[in-house]
């Protein structure tokens, strides 16, 4: 069925390890069980069995942002609130992504007023925005899978969270060897 | 009281079992709860203010998003309190339909509250089947306003559509699937050793207590109080329907929760028997003041061409006069106080929500309890942040 | 003074003030298409009936000036009825295209409407379409949206005492053609007191909704009048320009440089930085560079032919405050009387 058919008899894979490591992250986009408002409510639908987003490898919500790769702002952020966003971005551990689920965390949607930030752009990087108010399962899906397709075409090394000068420096060269 | 510093614990804003951004700073006893202080605020939107600003027509979108896990049930408090501050009647269809949507909101939020409530506690499944036949109710949502969550369907003098075919197929449908559902979740709780281990006897609060702390809603029948604005105080056709006000007598989580379920099958009772007895007829009122007039005479007539430009771009006037209005949302007593001025926009109004007085009575819930067993009080009075904030 | 009741109101009022007037001021609303504050009573579009002393035959509140002792009812169910049916008549052949009118959103005619609560006014094509005879190539006259109410043509004549346009009246089939084709100057009166979109601006059509724009108060930078104009702003872009009746030295009038004169605020060929002409080429320069330049030359020819040999020339777009600055420097600094001012000219 799958690639262990292919795989009879002694075999070797050949990939880059670009190619190993963002495959195996795009398929296991950990999210952080952080609701703020009405877009949580289909976050949390899009979890369960009707949408079952465990297909895609990111059933495991984790209620600690150590051990989560993907921030969904799922609701409006208000300006008493960011800070605590912008903390449990910071708390995440690298490599990590952020969807802005919803009008309101894209743009404050409805909410033009003056407790709510325009936007939670301002605060931490977006990688995906999703309209809609609140977006459907299936937006959320999508955004996801966009996420996926963003790691998949990423390259290590040019991540915002690659340091040179430390224990790559000496790794990268062999990678380019391997290839 | 053991001897000994306490030690003080703060929970939330994020915080997987204060469902949303609550916040509570508790000070602990070894693991006894001597002091709890919850702080709001962290989803604050300003939708009193946001609503100051638009058309009456324009701020129902708002009302959705009070308490978003049963939003119809908060268009019907906005919209027959703008109704009752206009003076206006509307059709007894529009009132049924509203009746089967504030309805099946309320189920909604009940599902809500089952699914997440016992996920807090240990009982892991019930959410996936509460939320199973919450889809349902999405989709009949979907089926006649177009959305999952914030349907938006109520509008001032009536709902924005008829029914379609389809609807009232997939209600029925529902109606006669979720009391098999709802046995489903008794079977899951109701007699689970664990489950009555968590919740009896925890949380107790008394009826004078609930009284004067402000509960409403399932909280405050749970304490044995027969008080439902639907029986109070009718609105929307309520009198015509056949049903009960299921009411707890300790005041504990297993009372409210038993209420709660107990609701569930009240609702599905009245949904029932507004869709078996729509009345025929239209769904809004016609008066060219406030509703739209049908797309095929805007394309023929003048004047409904310029009424609808007008009713687009600046709305429905509002009297110079105050009212109070509450219903029976899915938490409580949901009151809309309205200030016209005689113009297009609300000079003010205030949303007095039940779930601000069901976090402010969590002190006096959670003092002398377990820490673990504030996880259980929190989800049984079901607050939903955005109607505290607002 | 004259005293009289209106809707069981006692008011008080100057000799010869209108009943309309007299209503306004007491906080009365009566419905209006054709009476503007600017302008004489018109009487054309019989919206503002009132009953006199429970007579029933109504009269035109606009031009009846109110009487000692006057019992006036301005809101009857006669009344409402009679309004009713002279708007279905100005209805029956208005054309059906708010959805394009730029007028939409702030149209009296839609206002009178709505306020009436008219549901039933179907609309039949004329027999004989009116042709556009009137229209400059910054004024477009929209004949089947026109009312004939007759404000343009007042406006026209009492305003600007120009007379450039009037009503070729002929019942049903009357509309504005051209007196003199050159008296016209394009001011945009005509435009301005138009209750519906009959007549709209070429520059700022299909641009932006009223109920989407912003109004920006400002003051009119073209001459020393210093008319009051409220720029229609949308997305950061002046789409156009309008006024306030109550506003300011100009009091809802303006002409044809302030009301059409807004392109260039958003146009692409405005400097945005010094230019220097180098061996027949201009190349950009920053401010100091410029001025240094400047500087110098002018110190070069003072030396060279004496202060007399520089002449200074200001705009009428810049303030008061500027052109003073500018003669002082003239003749403090350069040391000369030749300053003049291109408003002068």
């Amino acid at each position: 069925m799958g690639i262990e058919n292919q795989l009879t008899g002694d075999n070797i894979l050949v990939t880059s390890l670009n190619k190993l490591v963002n495959w195996s992250r795009s398929n296991s986009v950990w999210p952080c069980t952080f609701g703020l408002a009405c877009c949580a409510l289909e976050m949390i639908a899009t979890s369960l069995a009707s949408f079952d987003i465990s297909r895609f490898g990111s059933e495991v919500f984790r209620p600690s942002p150590r051990q989560s790769d993907l921030l969904i702002v799922a609701g409006t952020v208000s300006k008493k609130m960011a800070p605590m966003v912008k903390r449990v971005y910071d708390q995440m551990a690298d490599p990590k992504w952020v969807i802005a689920m919803g009008a309101c965390a894209s743009c404050g949607g409805t909410f033009q007023s003056y407790a709510v930030l325009q936007g939670v752009d301002q605060i931490i990087p977006v990688d995906v925005y999703l309209p809609g108010c609140p977006p459907r399962p299936e937006a959320l899906l999508a955004g996801l899978m966009k996420i996926q397709e963003k790691i998949r075409t990423e390259n290590l090394n040019q991540r915002p969270d690659f340091k040179p000068g430390e224990r790559y420096e000496t790794q990268v060269p062999k990678v380019e060897l391997i290839r | 009281m053991a001897e000994g510093k306490t030690i003080t614990l703060n929970m939330g804003p994020h915080h997987p079992a204060t469902h949303g951004v609550l916040r509570v700073e508790v000070e602990l006893d070894g693991e006894i709860i001597v002091k709890a202080t919850p702080y709001i605020g962290y989803l604050h939107r300003g939708i009193e203010k946001l609503a100051e600003s638009k058309n009456y027509q324009q701020a129902i979108p708002l009302s959705d998003r009070l308490d978003y896990a049963s939003a119809s049930a908060n268009n019907m408090g906005y919209c027959t309190a703008v109704e009752k501050l206009m003076g206006i009647e509307v059709p007894k269809r529009a009132q049924y339909l509203r009746v089967i949507m504030a309805e099946l909101a309320r189920i909604m939020g009940h599902h809500l509250w089952i699914g997440t409530h016992a996920l807090d506690i240990g009982a892991m499944t019930v959410i996936f089947y509460a939320f199973r036949d919450r889809e349902m109710i999405m989709d009949i949502n979907e089926e006649i306003a177009g959305y999952r969550l914030t349907p938006t369907f109520f509008r001032i003098g009536g709902v924005a559509a008829d029914t379609t075919p389809d609807f009232i197929k997939k209600v029925r449908e529902f109606v006669k699937w979720f009391p098999k559902a709802l046995q489903g979740y008794h079977t899951l709780l109701t007699e689970n050793k664990i489950w009555t281990t968590r919740t009896m006897g925890i949380g107790p609060i008394s009826a004078k207590d609930a009284i004067n702390a402000g509960l409403t809603g399932p909280s405050l029948r749970g304490s044995g109080v027969a008080y439902d604005i639907r029986k109070a105080f009718p609105y929307s056709s309520y009198d015509d329907f056949d049903f009960k006000i299921p009411v707890g007598e300790k005041g504990d989580v297993y009372d409210r929760y038993l209420v709660r379920m107990e609701e569930f099958a009240q609702s599905i009772k009245i949904i029932d028997q507004a869709i078996e007895n729509l009345p025929e007829g239209p769904v809004a009122i016609d008066s060219p003041w406030i509703t739209n007039p049908d797309l095929v005479s805007v394309q023929t007539d003048i004047s409904e061409l310029a009424r609808r430009f007008v009713l687009h771009t600046k709305g429905p006037v509002g009297p110079d006069k105050e009212v109070y209005h509450a219903v029976e949302g899915a938490k409580g007593e949901l009151g809309f106080y309205l200030v016209g001025d005689g113009t297009e926009h609300p000079f003010r109004m205030k949303v007095r929500s039940p779930c601000f007085y069901l976090a402010s009575a969590l002190p006096r819930l959670l003092v002398g309890h377990m820490i673990a067993d504030a996880i259980a009080i929190i989800g049984s009075i079901d607050v939903v942040l955005g109607e505290i904030d607002r | 003074m004259v005293s009289a009741t209106i809707d069981n109101r006692e008011i008080s009022v100057p000799e010869g003030t209108t009943i309309l007037e007299a209503a306004q001021k007491a906080g009365i609303d009566i419905p209006t298409l054709c009476h503007h504050k600017r302008l004489p009573p018109i009487g054309s579009c019989n919206m503002c009936i009132v009953e006199i002393n429970g007579n029933t035959k109504p009269v035109n509140s606009c031009n009846s000036p109110v009487e000692e002792g006057m019992k006036v009812a301005t809101d009857t169910k006669a009344l409402h009825e009679q309004r009713v049916v002279n708007l279905k008549k100005i209805l029956k052949h208005h054309a059906l295209d708010c959805p394009i009118c730029d007028k939409a959103g702030e149209c009296d005619l839609q206002d009178v409407v709505y306020r009436l609560g008219v549901t039933d006014a179907p609309f039949e094509p004329r027999e004989n379409p009116r042709i556009a005879e009137y229209s400059t190539s910054l004024i477009r006259y929209w004949p089947e949206r026109c009312i004939l109410c007759q404000r343009c043509v007042t406006a026209c004549n009492a305003i600007k005492g120009i007379g450039a346009i009037d009503i070729k009246s002929d019942g049903d089939d009357g509309q504005i053609v051209v007196v003199d084709a050159d008296k016209c100057k394009s001011c945009g009166e005509c435009l301005f007191v138009c209750p519906t979109g009959a007549l709209t601006e070429n520059l700022s059509r299909y641009k932006g909704r009223p109920w989407l724009e912003n109004r920006v108060e400002t003051t009119c930078t073209y001459c020393g009048c210093g008319c009051q104009l409220q720029l229609k702003v949308m997305d950061n872009r002046v789409i156009g320009v309008t006024t306030d009746v109550d506003r300011g030295v100009n009091q809802g009038s303006l002409c044809v440089k302030g009301r059409f004169g807004y392109e260039f605020i958003g146009d692409e060929n405005r400097l945005t930085t010094p230019l220097i002409k180098e061996n027949g080429e201009f190349r950009e320069a920053s401010w100091d560079e410029a001025l240094d330049l400047t500087a110098q030359k002018f110190s070069s020819i003072k030396e060279e032919s004496g202060p007399d040999s520089i002449a200074g020339l200001t705009s009428a777009k810049c303030t008061n405050e500027e052109n003073y600055l500018f003669q002082k420097f003239m003749r403090a600094v350069i040391g000369t009387n030749n300053v003049d001012h291109c408003a002068r000219l």
